[in-house]
């Protein structure tokens, strides 16, 4: 008899906290809903300023896999040392592809550099700025050249 | 009824904990929804991830524009390299391979680039044209510590030359004939 008290006094037990426990979730749900009402909310979105460019990057990546003069892309002219080459090609890629003709509507500048030393620097752009800039890594037989690319746009 | 009362006293410490554990939860998931001023930063990490893309692009761009480099170094001529057996010239490749895809780094400051240098190669020579294909032991990862995400791309890459750019790029790179 004892033993069936207790069991029963523990069973009460548990109803009673599942119902406690039942009441507190309907109190944060309750207290959720009152609290995301929007009245006095002060909401301020920060759209980040970022260093680089996902557009830039495309438009690089499309120029160094464009077929170049001798059925090398500028990437393998780059490669191969054929910096004149290279330079007159992308004047041509670039005033064709992305200047459309007009130089003057949007400016781009390119940079090759060998060990931190440029070596050839080509287009025109009123302010070389990193935001709109981008690179690329390109092999060569000896050490990689890093092409730097800055848009307007 | 000494019992009970024990009982009773047992479940009043255990509501008593109960309550305790609930209103701390309740504390901490209405604290945030409680504040009246939001400030939500937009953009870096869809910007991160897009740029990671992009970043896995030049990756894939440089292994094959290394891998020709690496076959001109090594063998400068299809009719070289129709001399040379495959095993020979995959033997001589993959050091020059490993050692720049060592070397390599990412040009976005905010993304880390791992390229796994375990690759198995293979060449092989047709009439007029050779292949090098790259099958990457481990998947190329962009890693974006502060936006805490990781892009992993295969790092699978093939190129086919002419044996006439072959030529071209051999005369261009000024290298000794490693052959």
């Amino acid at each position: 008899m004892k033993g069936r008290r207790g069991a029963i006094a523990l069973f009460v037990g548990f109803l009673l906290s599942m119902l406690i426990i039942i009441l507190f979730w309907v109190f944060i749900k309750v207290g959720i809903a009152i609290g995301a009402k929007p009245e006095g909310l002060t909401l301020s979105i920060t759209a980040e300023d970022l260093p680089g460019s996902v557009a830039c990057d495309y438009v690089l990546l499309n120029f160094l896999r464009s077929e170049g003069k001798d059925g090398l892309s500028p990437a393998e002219l780059i490669s191969t040392s054929s910096l004149t080459d290279f330079k007159s090609y992308a004047d041509d890629w670039f005033t064709l592809n992305y200047t459309r003709g007009n130089p003057r509507m949007r400016g781009w500048q390119i940079q090759v550099a060998k060990s931190g030393a440029p070596m050839l620097v080509t287009g025109k752009i009123d302010l070389v700025n990193s935001k709109f800039g981008c690179a690329q890594t390109v092999p060569s037989s000896d050490e990689d050249y890093h092409v730097n690319l800055w848009l307007e746009y | 009824m000494a019992g009970i009362l024990k009982n009773k006293k047992g479940q009043m410490v255990d509501f008593a904990i109960a309550f305790i554990i609930i209103v701390a939860t309740t504390a901490l998931l209405t604290n945030n929804i409680s504040s009246n001023q939001k400030t939500i930063e937009i953009g870096a990490r869809q910007y991160a991830m897009l740029s990671a893309y992009a970043e896995g692009e030049k990756a894939l761009e440089y292994l094959k524009t290394a891998s020709e480099i690496s076959v001109s170094d090594v063998v400068g001529s299809c009719e070289y390299a129709k001399t040379v057996s495959d095993k020979t010239m995959v033997y001589k490749i993959e050091p020059l391979m490993k050692d720049r895809i060592l070397k390599y780094t990412s040009t976005n400051p905010r993304l880390n680039i791992t390229i796994a240098p375990f690759y198995t190669y293979s060449v092989s020579v047709q009439q007029s044209s050779i292949s090098i294909t790259g099958l990457a032991g481990d998947n190329i990862k962009v890693t974006s510590d502060s936006d805490k995400f990781t892009y992993s791309l295969n790092g699978n890459f093939k190129s086919t030359m002419s044996c006439d750019k072959l030529k071209v790029l051999r005369e261009g790179s000024g290298q000794q004939f490693i052959g």
